[in-house]
């Protein structure tokens, strides 16, 4: 294995690669750093950029941008209360308290290290988890891809926020959206309407592009037409090394530990990505500290939590993505057609048949955090000052430019007008407090979850008791089934709360 | 706007109860354990019956809510409402400006269709400079940077694709 490590590291020190690893972590903060942008956005903006460069560098710059994406968020969220992404909402809760009692740089300092730290155990986890998840999955038969489907799904119940039935209605609409095209197995037209441009189904990147980035378009739209961040808003900081000392980093290690735990479990769940790990992280923080009353004043605690918790999810979003081929988040969703373009599809065989390839991405994920330690260190100042950016000409180039990828994905006009329209249901989504993250498992994990359910009950005859049969199977049924109880059980935890 | 709770749940039942009736369509000559009609049919129903609860909630929640307003008419406004409750019916570019949501989806939709006739960078030129004026109404605009804005970024965009990433755009009436 170490071979093939150092073989990735060799196959990323090139100059065209090491450029295209910084300047996605550039770009990554700043989308992550301006609040309205996301990581999923700038994966769509550069998109149709690695379609044209090797699958080494295509890859090595998303990785840039998931690092820079994560970490870029927490400059807004720690100077301006604003959490640049939904990655470094917690951040906000003592990184601001932190700025108001005039120790912004150490928040900062603090934020951008412990990102580092994040990032670099999940690698650590991804390096090893990842090769031995594979050697297990590559004996799946469909009985068990079927069964991971059908746990993964039932996360849409987990990721539903308020109201559990517009969260599964929002989920079983994204099944119901990917349904369009033929049918697996059989090669069935459904719902095409005699329209050729369906029979391939809608684009997953028009799809998710459209729910994820028109859809912010939209909503940002609307938050513009107040005054915006002005550049006088931006206090100034000062910061000496990274801002703190050795014994307040000693101090942090266990909580490092647990945040990161915390980000790259969450990380490997599908649908779910930075945008829970770091709230979930700071509540364990929290709930497990010995000054829980502290938290929200302004204590090192909660941004160490928070942005440890980011950075991790990272790379475990990259590990069902590697060995199953299940995206851990949308970012990640939209890798998966980053990778199709190069003929190469994300699974358990691609450790066998492009393992040059997955160590590469190991060794680009490392560069890319380290880039990111030092590019944000070092040009925070710079970040800082993209914040004051023109949000009238920012949102629609950014339509242009999903746009651009929309149509290079599959050189059809038809996808940009798709994109559009998701991009409208999307935001009808929102207003109306439908929650999207359930949209993007069912859209992904309906096909799959129907295509193996099919292909396994023609392959035991119909005989439904030998899905109980597989260990393998029956352990994903349970933790289904556990899934569901703790949700409604937390669920009625909450109302009762709530009545209270 | 009033009732879209319960418009929607309403939507989502009928968009389900159509899942429904359209599977008994599907077939196929294959002869699998289950067939194409399976996800449909399966869908159709668990979202009939998903809609219909959201329905009874939302329904449930616009009573309460009713009852709320008749004990405090002077509550504070839901988010998002804002521009509605503020005194007297809004004007011109005011009104505009509360609306910037949706009046920008004509032109998102006017965009994409307009890519094949006209081609990219003809209506990507028009689109940024639309957008950029509907953006700035209750600002003060600069004509002339917005022009140069709307000229010049489409063009970077096209040639930047175009000639160092080798990506087709169409090219519509330039062609």
């Amino acid at each position: 294995m170490f071979e093939m490590i150092g073989a990735g590291f060799a196959s990323v020190f090139g100059l065209q690669t090491l450029l295209l690893i910084a300047a996605g972590v550039v770009l990554g903060i700043v989308f992550g750093s301006i609040p309205g942008l996301n990581t999923a956005m700038a994966v769509a903006l550069c998109l149709p950029i690695t379609y044209t460069l090797s699958a080494v560098d295509g890859i090595a710059m998303i990785m840039g941008l998931f690092i820079g994406g994560a970490s870029g968020g927490l400059i807004s969220a720690i100077l301006l209360n604003i959490p640049g992404t939904a990655a470094s909402i917690a951040t906000t809760f003592d990184g601001y308290p932190m700025m108001r009692k005039g120790q912004a740089g150490k928040a900062l300092g603090i934020g951008i290290v412990f990102s580092f730290i994040g990032g670099f155990l999940s690698m650590l986890a991804l390096i090893f988890v990842a090769p031995v998840l594979s050697d297990l999955a590559i004996k799946f038969t469909p009985i068990e891809y079927f069964a991971v489907a059908f746990f993964s799904l039932t996360l849409m119940a987990t990721l539903s926020g308020k109201s559990m039935v517009k969260g599964l209605i929002s989920g079983f609409m994204g099944m119901a959206i990917a349904m369009v095209g033929m049918s697996p197995i059989d090669l069935t037209e459904r719902y095409t309407f005699g329209r050729i441009e369906l029979m391939s189904g809608f684009s997953m990147i028009a799809v998710l592009t459209g729910a994820f980035a028109i859809s912010e378009v939209l909503k940002s739209a609307k938050e513009s037409m107040g005054s915006g961040i002005q550049k006088e808003q931006i206090s100034g900081f000062t910061i000496k090394g990274f801002g703190f000392s050795l014994k307040e980093f000693v101090s942090q290690i266990g909580n490092c530990i647990k945040s990161a735990v915390v980000g790259i479990l969450i990380g490997i769940l599908p649908g779910i990505g930075a945008g829970t790990a770091n709230i979930v992280a700071y509540t364990t923080v929290k709930n497990t500290s010995k000054y829980p009353e502290k938290f929200g004043t302004g204590i090192i605690d909660g941004v160490v939590a928070s942005e440890t918790a980011n950075n991790a999810s990272v790379g475990g979003a990259l590990i069902p993505l590697l060995t199953l081929g299940i995206p851990g988040d949308v970012a990640s969703a939209l890798l998966i057609g980053g990778l199709m373009i190069h003929g190469i599809n994300p699974g358990p065989m691609l450790f066998v048949t492009n393992a040059p390839l997955v160590y590469t991405i190991f060794a680009a994920l490392f560069v890319a955090n380290i880039c990111m330690l030092v590019l944000e260190y070092f040009g925070m100042r710079l970040f800082v000052k993209v914040l004051a950016v023109k949000k009238y000409a920012l949102l629609p180039i950014i339509v242009i430019l999903c746009s651009v990828g929309a149509f290079g994905s599959g050189n059809r006009v038809f996808d940009c007008i798709c994109l559009m329209f998701f991009g409208i249901y999307g935001y009808f989504m929102w207003c109306l407090r439908y929650p999207l993250g359930p949209m993007i498992i069912g859209f992904i994990l309906g096909p799959m979850a129907e295509t193996n359910l099919r292909r396994a009950i023609m392959a035991v005859d119909g005989n439904v008791w030998a899905f109980f049969q597989r260990p393998i199977a029956v352990f994903f049924f349970l933790a289904a089934i556990l899934s569901v109880v703790v949700t409604i059980l937390q669920n009625r935890r909450g109302k009762d709360r709530e009545k209270g | 706007m009033k009732h879209s709770g319960i418009i929607a749940a309403g939507l989502i039942c009928l968009f389900g109860a159509y899942l429904l009736a359209s599977s008994f369509s599907l077939f196929s000559e294959a002869g699998a354990a289950l067939g194409p009609a399976f996800m449909p049919r399966m869908l159709g129903i668990i979202l009939l019956v998903l809609g219909a609860a959201n329905l009874v909630e939302e329904i449930g929640q616009e009573r309460s809510r009713r009852r709320g307003e008749a004990v405090a008419a002077d509550q504070p406004a839901a988010e998002g409402d804002i521009a509605e409750t503020s005194a007297g019916p809004l004007k011109g570019r005011e009104w505009i400006a509360a609306h910037v949501d949706v009046l920008s989806i004509p032109l998102l939709l006017a965009y994409a269709y307009s890519m094949k006739p006209v081609g990219f960078l003809l209506s990507s030129m028009v689109y940024l400079f639309l957008h950029m004026l509907l953006l700035t109404v209750n600002k003060k605009r600069n004509y002339l940077l917005l022009a140069v804005l709307a000229i010049i970024v489409p063009c970077i965009i096209y040639f930047c694709f175009v000639k160092l990433f080798y990506l087709m755009l169409p090219v519509g009436i330039l062609g």
